[in-house]
């Protein structure tokens, strides 16, 4: 900070800073960049019918999510598994 | 083969123009055979960007209709010797162009040219899908504010969905940045995005930064790509460019605010 600007007090947010946040919100949901016919939401189609092939759960309890950043990107799949005795008799 | 390189930006009067006909220009200076093709069908400007406006007969759309041969309609510039124009039409709509046709327009520049240039429209609409469809590499241009920000990620979005490389499962389209209009007295300030920020957020390997530049205007009323004005720090910025995309190491500048010297620090401390 040069003397200048210490006299003149503490600054504010600078403009910038504020722009660079809001476009840092926008591009790490991800849904910006992706547009329309994108194959995400078919991939999520997919892995559900493969989890709910295989465990017996209510489809509510399987979470499929994106997460899109600047060095990194991830997917991940939650999912509940009922109590063990449920699981077999799924099978 | 000829490499094919979409200058693009989503938003609308970032610069794309005035980049495809410096980063052209500068190709050719530097001995590659290069054709600009302006994919601005119904707002031409290319021609103008470039000064050659008074030699454009056919167009584009006249060669895809089979109206006139391509060589009827290529330009070939007087300034630099191995640069070539080809105008997009100014009276017809956006559907006079289709993927056949400038399919059988790109294959045929191939056999001559070593860069085809292509300047896109704005929008994520036809004319700029088109003008990306056959990329090999893009340049996004991209101006240090929130909606050029935003619409450049959103075309480096469609550029990896809609192309044709990624249609046919091949390498992607090499991405670059070209950060234009860049002002570092108003980054300095805080009131600008600043470089890093814009990288950071759209993670695409930087290809440039052109400044704010006063000589960008006078080159277009003179109808001269600004990069010839070599004096210039835009020229430069646009000469730096064309050497990275050619693999050379350059270090970035115009990047910093100049260091006020004693007055401008006493007086100027304030200064709009
Ligand atoms: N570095 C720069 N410094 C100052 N002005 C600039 C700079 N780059 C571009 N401009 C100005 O910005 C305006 C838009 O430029 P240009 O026509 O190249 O944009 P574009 O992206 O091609 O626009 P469109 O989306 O309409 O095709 C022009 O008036 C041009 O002179
Ligand atoms: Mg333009």
């Amino acid at each position: 900070m040069s003397w200048l600007n210490f006299f003149r007090g503490k600054a504010e947010p600078a403009s910038a800073d504020i722009a660079r946040d809001r476009l840092t919100m926008i591009v790490a949901t991800g849904g910006n960049r992706r547009n329309g016919d994108d194959f995400l939401p078919r991939m999520q189609k997919d892995l559900m019918e493969v989890v709910l092939r295989y465990v017996n759960v209510d489809p509510s309890k399987v979470k499929i999510s994106t997460e899109r950043g600047a060095d990194l990107s991830t997917l991940a799949i939650e999912v509940e598994l009922p109590p063990v005795k449920e699981v077999r008799r799924a099978g | 083969m000829a490499q094919v390189v979409t200058v693009t930006s989503g938003k609308g009067g970032v610069g794309k123009t005035t980049s495809s006909a410096a980063f052209s220009t500068g190709l050719a200076q530097r001995g590659k055979k290069v054709v600009v093709i302006d994919f601005d069908v119904g707002l031409r400007n290319l021609d103008l960007i470039m000064g050659v406006e008074r030699r454009v007969v056919f167009d584009i759309v006249n060669v895809i209709q089979g109206e006139a041969r391509l060589n009827q309609a290529l330009i070939r510039d007087k300034r630099v010797e191995t640069l070539a124009i080809l105008p997009a039409s100014q009276t017809r709509d956006k559907d006079a162009l289709n993927k056949e046709g400038v399919a059988k327009i790109i294959e045929e520049l191939s056999k001559e040219f070593d860069y085809i240039i292509c300047d896109s429209p704005a929008g994520i609409e036809k004319g700029a899908l088109l003008a990306l469809y056959f990329a090999d590499s893009a340049i996004v241009v991209t101006n240090p504010e929130v909606s050029s920000v935003r619409d450049s990620d959103r075309i480096l979005g469609v550029i990896q969905s809609k192309s044709k490389r990624a249609e046919d499962n091949r390498e992607p389209v090499r991405e670059h940045l070209l950060v234009t209009r860049y002002d570092p007295i108003r980054v300095a300030k805080g009131e600008m995005l600043k470089l890093e920020d814009v990288q950071a957020i759209l993670a695409v390997p930087l290809l440039g930064v052109i400044p704010e530049s006063e000589a960008v205007l006078k080159a277009s009323n003179a109808g001269t790509p600004v990069i010839l004005d070599a004096e210039t720090s835009a020229a430069q910025a646009y000469a730096d460019a064309v050497s990275r995309f050619l693999g050379e190491d350059k270090p970035m500048r115009f990047v910093e605010a100049e260091k006020k010297g004693i007055f401008g620090r006493l007086f100027g401390g304030r200064a709009a």
